[in-house]
């Protein structure tokens, strides 16, 4: 029988970071390096609840606190998205683009 | 009553400055609604101030009275004599730069009582980042005052380098902060908990070299590093000092910054100092940070060599301090206290200089209307006392003995040179070095200022209030080069902290009689 456990939740969150690294050091547009992000917070969500669950914790409260902690993280990324993407539009009125190399007034 | 209730009630009082922030802010909101109905205006800077000042008091009166407490609301917080150190330093800072954005006209008027909403907002958070005592409220303090910042960055509408400061903030600090919290999960993983004190038991009870543990750590530093712009993630710095209002780049330059190595030596400090070399990890950690900050010293004093731009040029000043400081952190593992030491004595004088080389800077750039620093030109003849102030700021920087910056470099390079390893001694040497290229950089504008020639040589006084403010500031710096003690004492004061220390009981917050110990511990019975 195929049995689901913590190595299988960890090889995806990995895979996961591993995608939203990639995605953030490659993308030049903001909304994708965005979404790379997103994709590392998801990780890391994962994370916190796939661990709460197998791992033993010291305390009573460490093991609600990975769901705690997840349910905090997905409500900064919507806060952080609210205001990233209304930065992105402030800056498409100005620049009529949102790639980042292409929005480069100050250089060294 | 509920058990969890009562413990969070009898938190509540040591919550006081930061509820008067939050009363104060919400104040500064109304404040501004009544002002579009009515036509005579009511002023937000009183409310800001007062409330500003309010919080001060309070918190100094905890600090006084030795009245402190850890294990708040479920050890979320502390206020303990570290915490308080630092509200004091960011209360300053805020308090500073409200009336330094008074006169600079970059911030439009009818948007200040939003921008000192969001100035009290992040001063908020800043001071919740300091107090954090479990890595929930590190994440979600650091978040509260990164997203803050990516707005402070981008208030002034009109102007395109603005918003490209904001966008750039905005991704670079979404990504540091979403490695970090990886690596969060990943030491919740190994640890089971996210309260950094019994994190440390853990790491005391397996005590061995772990590469995850290293891995996480470095993930973790990536967010705290953005957050102090210390290399590889500097390069939003530039940028956004260059585009942010003139006051609000102040800001960033200082307390997020003096936010970060707050956190990093509570977390950090708390992990890895005292607990042995756990298998070499020790050792490795003092590389990593290591190399960061000589990267950083490099990054930040050769880059600041080749600015014409002031901003850009005092964003690299600070990105270079940032690495002397790193080297206090680096030696945590074996010598935390005096590099502790030598931080938070440095922060104080860092406060002071920089707040000053950036005060002069922005008179400098509003009575030219140019931000290049050719517009130091003849200051010397045009406005004497704002040249020869900045010079002394720019000694101070660049740590020239009588003044204060040579003593917090003194004391830092003292931590570091306490263990002779070939590591240290190769710090040591960057530091040196790059302090020398910074002298050669600070130089110039000393030189621009009295010995370049310029065509401008009509007189520019500068108002009463910014030679109060210029002096305020220019007093310690000048002071505390010849006489620290008394700097000494209360950083020495701020370097306690107190962890909540029973931790079986941690189902017993139930007991309610309340402790007139002077250290009250919510968490014990």
């Amino acid at each position: 029988m195929f049995e689901i456990g913590l190595t299988h939740f960890l090889v995806l969150t990995s895979i996961l970071f591993c995608l939203g690294f990639l995605t953030v050091v490659t993308r030049k547009n903001a909304i994708g390096i965005l979404l790379g992000v997103e994709l590392i917070l998801n990780a890391a969500t994962i994370n916190f609840i796939a661990f709460s669950h197998y791992v033993d914790s010291p305390t009573a409260e460490g093991f609600i606190g990975g769901h705690i902690f997840a349910i905090f993280v997905i409500t900064m990324a919507a806060a952080e998205a609210a205001v990233s993407l209304a930065i992105v539009m402030g800056v498409y009125n100005y620049y009529k683009t949102i790639e980042v190399d292409k929005v480069a007034v100050m250089r060294d | 009553m509920n058990p969890l209730m009562t413990q969070n009630i009898r938190s509540l009082p040591y919550f006081i400055p930061e509820a008067i922030l939050l009363g104060t802010l919400l104040l500064v909101l109304v404040c501004d609604l009544l002002q579009v109905k009515g036509k005579k205006t009511l002023a937000t800077l009183p409310v800001t101030v007062t409330g500003l000042v309010a919080c001060f008091a309070v918190s100094l009166n905890f600090g006084m009275n030795g009245d402190t407490a850890s294990g708040l609301f479920h050890g979320m917080i502390t206020l303990d004599p570290f915490a308080l150190f630092f509200k004091y330093v960011f209360l300053g800072s805020t308090l500073f730069v409200v009336l330094m954005s008074r006169m600079g006209s970059d911030i439009d008027r009818k948007a200040h009582a939003e921008y000192h909403t969001i100035l009290i907002a992040i001063t908020l958070g800043l001071m919740l980042m300091a107090a954090s005592t479990n890595l929930l409220m590190v994440y979600l303090s650091l978040e509260f005052v990164s997203i803050l910042s990516y707005v402070a960055a981008g208030m002034q509408p009109r102007e395109r380098r603005s918003r490209e400061a904001a966008l750039k903030y905005v991704l670079y600090g979404g990504a540091a902060s979403a490695f970090m919290l990886y690596g969060m999960s990943l030491i919740y993983g190994m640890t089971g908990t996210t309260d950094i004190y019994l994190i440390r038991d853990t790491f005391i009870a397996n005590s061995s070299y772990n590469f995850t543990l290293l891995f996480s750590v470095a993930l973790i530093l990536a967010g705290f590093g953005y957050k102090i712009a210390a290399a590889p993630f500097h390069m939003w710095a530039p940028d956004v000092y260059e585009g942010s209002p003139t006051a609000v780049t102040a800001f960033f330059s200082v307390a997020p910054k003096a936010a970060g190595f707050a956190v990093l030596i509570r977390v950090f400090g708390t992990w890895f100092s005292g607990v042995g070399d756990m298998g070499g990890f020790g050792e490795s950690f003092t590389h990593l940070v290591g190399v960061m900050a000589i990267a950083t010293m490099v990054v930040g004093n050769f880059g600041a060599m080749l600015q014409s731009n002031i901003k850009r040029f005092l964003a690299y000043s600070s990105i270079a301090h940032a690495g002397y400081l790193l080297m206090g952190i680096a030696m945590l593992p074996n010598f935390a206290e005096p590099g502790f030491r030598a931080i938070l004595l440095y922060v104080i004088f860092y406060v002071f200089m920089n707040f000053g080389a950036f005060f002069v800077g922005a008179l400098v750039m509003e009575s030219t209307d140019s931000e290049d620093i050719s517009a130091f030109r003849g200051l010397g003849k045009r406005n004497l006392m704002a040249a020869i102030v900045m010079a002394i700021f720019m000694f101070s920087l660049a740590g020239l003995p009588p003044l204060a910056g040579f003593i917090g470099k003194f004391y830092l390079f003292a931590a570091v040179i306490q263990q002779l390893t070939f590591f240290t001694l190769l710090m040591i040497t960057v530091a040196i070095i790059t302090s020398v290229v910074a002298a050669f950089y600070y130089f110039r504008i000393v030189r621009a200022m009295f010995l370049d020639p310029s065509t401008d040589t009509e007189p520019q006084p500068t108002s009463r209030l910014a030679q109060v403010m210029l002096t305020i500031l220019v007093i310690p710096t000048v002071v505390f080069g010849v006489y620290w003690t008394p700097v000494i004492k209360v950083v020495d004061k701020g370097l306690v902290t107190h962890a909540p220390h029973v931790y079986e009981t941690q189902t017993a917050n139930t007991d309610t009689d309340q402790k007139e110990s002077p250290v009250a511990d919510l968490k014990t019975p």
